[in-house]
């Protein structure tokens, strides 16, 4: 079954074309990783999918209620978009007024008007999925990089979106602080939860994803497999890009063991 | 040259019967600073369309004025123009009606609008911006925003310096004296022409400046202090 369906999504900045009409099939609990190199237009791809960017042209279609064409957006159809989908981003943006806890309920206390206790049962728990349960009166400024994201993941995941989005979960990341957090979106990927991962975490792309999309110069190169894309690429661009990468070959049916949630 | 402390005493008690004056003035155009400077500080922010940018012509032409010629200005304005313009709007209050109090809230009220705007523009500069996407991706509302994550992160930073502006009007209230405000600084003026006392007087109005602006500090420390407890990083 689909959840979400993208169509010719165009982006202009001025005469700047940006997103040259992608289209993007997402299957309910499929991990789709977009990967590419720097430029090629995936964040801005990933802002437009929760509106956070205005996508000039392009069909979306998001769960059973959202079908929309970008040309010509209500501010009901709006609405309904980005309250159905979240996003991690890069560099975390948890608010720095509030504790981990707060941050984790304010998606659900403000825009959705959920009682506090109830906000907070769903917080408590989705804190205790991400291991952050005990950190939950601190603030942001207290904690790593790595346990901010992992915040940040348990406030996107509070809300119960159709489509979960991540852009470049790790980049900002220090190396040792990247594992927790990849840990942490595997087992929410196991979860069942539609997520659509940008990143430059080839292995994780390789291991944890059900479809794998290489865009490059605001296009879709290439989509499929992780095995069709990163053993038999078709394209020459996505053989060139992934040389870059040491990514160790796993065998097929070790990929699916590895999906196991290591996290404790 | 002889002090005359006598004198300076005096002084300072005929000027601080007008404490009063010089605080409601300073308090009033600090209030209309922090709400109207709060208001263009968001349209800017938010770069709202032809509002924005007429701010911000105008936020630049008074902050480039002195105080005292937009004192002198609308004085002017007041004196020589007022009455026609109310004649032809067909209002019954004439100038010598108006409290020249307000003339002067008026003028120490557009320094702080302008100086409010700025402060506020500089505290919302001090949030991270992703803050506000990542607000809006889990279907918050700008109004939202700007209630739950901009203004309790800004309104810490803006607290000292709003303090400073106080100071600031306060001392700039001085300058009512030219529109015919009686406020402690005209009053120790006057206090000190009856006798040829000016030195005693003078001092003894920088005293009750001085009082007046340490308490605001302290108080503005606190103020502070309370505000950021939380944000600040533990010491463990």
């Amino acid at each position: 079954m689909i959840e979400a369906q993208i169509v010719g999504l165009k982006k202009r900045y001025g005469d700047n074309e940006i997103l040259k009409g992608v289209s993007l099939n997402v299957e309910r609990g499929e991990v789709v990783c977009i990967i590419g190199p720097s430029g090629s237009g995936k964040t801005t791809f990933l802002r437009c999918l929760n509106l956070l960017e205005e996508p000039d042209e392009g069909q979306y279609a998001l769960g059973d209620t959202v079908r929309c064409d970008f040309s010509h957006i209500g501010n009901h159809e709006r609405r309904d978009i980005t309250r159905r989908t979240a996003m991690v981003f890069q560099s975390y943006e948890l608010f720095a007024n509030m504790t981990v806890l707060e941050n984790v309920m304010e998606g659900l206390v403000t825009p959705r008007n959920v009682p506090k206790n109830q906000a907070k049962a769903i917080a408590l728990e989705m804190l205790k999925k991400v291991g952050m349960l005990e950190k939950a009166d601190m603030y942001p400024v207290q904690l790593s990089g790595g346990q901010q994201q992992r915040v940040a993941i348990a406030r996107a995941m509070a809300i119960k979106p159709d489509l979960l989005l991540f852009d470049e979960p790790t980049s900002a990341l220090d190396p040792e602080l990247v594992g927790d957090v990849l840990t942490v979106m595997r087992q929410v990927a196991d979860e069942g939860q539609t997520m659509i991962v940008v990143t430059h975490e080839m292995q994780f792309a390789r291991e944890v994803a059900d479809q794998v999309v290489f865009m490059s110069g605001g296009v879709v190169v290439e989509s499929g497999s992780p095995q069709e894309i990163f053993d038999h690429p078709k394209e020459e661009r996505t053989r060139e890009f992934l040389s870059n990468f040491a990514i160790s070959p796993l065998a097929d049916q070790t990929v699916k063991e590895r999906r196991e949630p290591v996290l404790v | 040259m002889d002090f005359n402390f006598q004198a300076m005493i005096q002084a300072i008690i005929s000027s601080v019967r007008y404490l009063g004056t010089t605080l409601e003035i300073s308090f009033v155009a600090l209030v209309i600073g922090i709400v109207l400077g709060l208001a263009i500080a968001l349209l800017r922010y938010y770069n709202v369309v032809v509002l924005s940018p007429v701010f911000q012509v105008l936020t630049t032409v008074f902050k480039g004025v002195p105080v005292v010629l937009i004192f002198l200005a609308l004085y002017l304005f007041f004196s020589t123009g007022f009455d026609p313009m109310a004649k032809s709007m067909g209002w019954s209050i004439r100038f010598k009606q108006i409290n020249p109090i307000w003339i002067a809230i008026i003028c120490l009220g557009l320094m702080a609008v302008v100086n409010g705007t700025e402060i506020f523009r500089g505290a919302f500069s001090s949030v991270r911006k992703g803050q506000l996407d990542a607000a809006q991706s889990i279907g918050m509302t700008r109004m939202q925003t700007i209630r739950r994550v901009l203004l309790p992160q800004a309104v810490p930073v803006a607290v000292p310096v709003f303090g400073n502006l106080l100071i600031n009007l306060i001392k700039a209230s001085a300058l009512c004296s030219m529109v015919g405000v009686v406020d402690i600084f005209s009053a120790a003026t006057i206090s000190g022409q009856q006798s040829y006392t000016f030195l005693e007087a003078y001092v003894g109005v920088a005293l009750i400046y001085w009082a007046v602006v340490a308490l605001i500090e302290q108080a503005s420390r606190l103020l502070e202090r309370g505000l950021t407890v939380h944000m600040r990083r533990a010491v463990a």
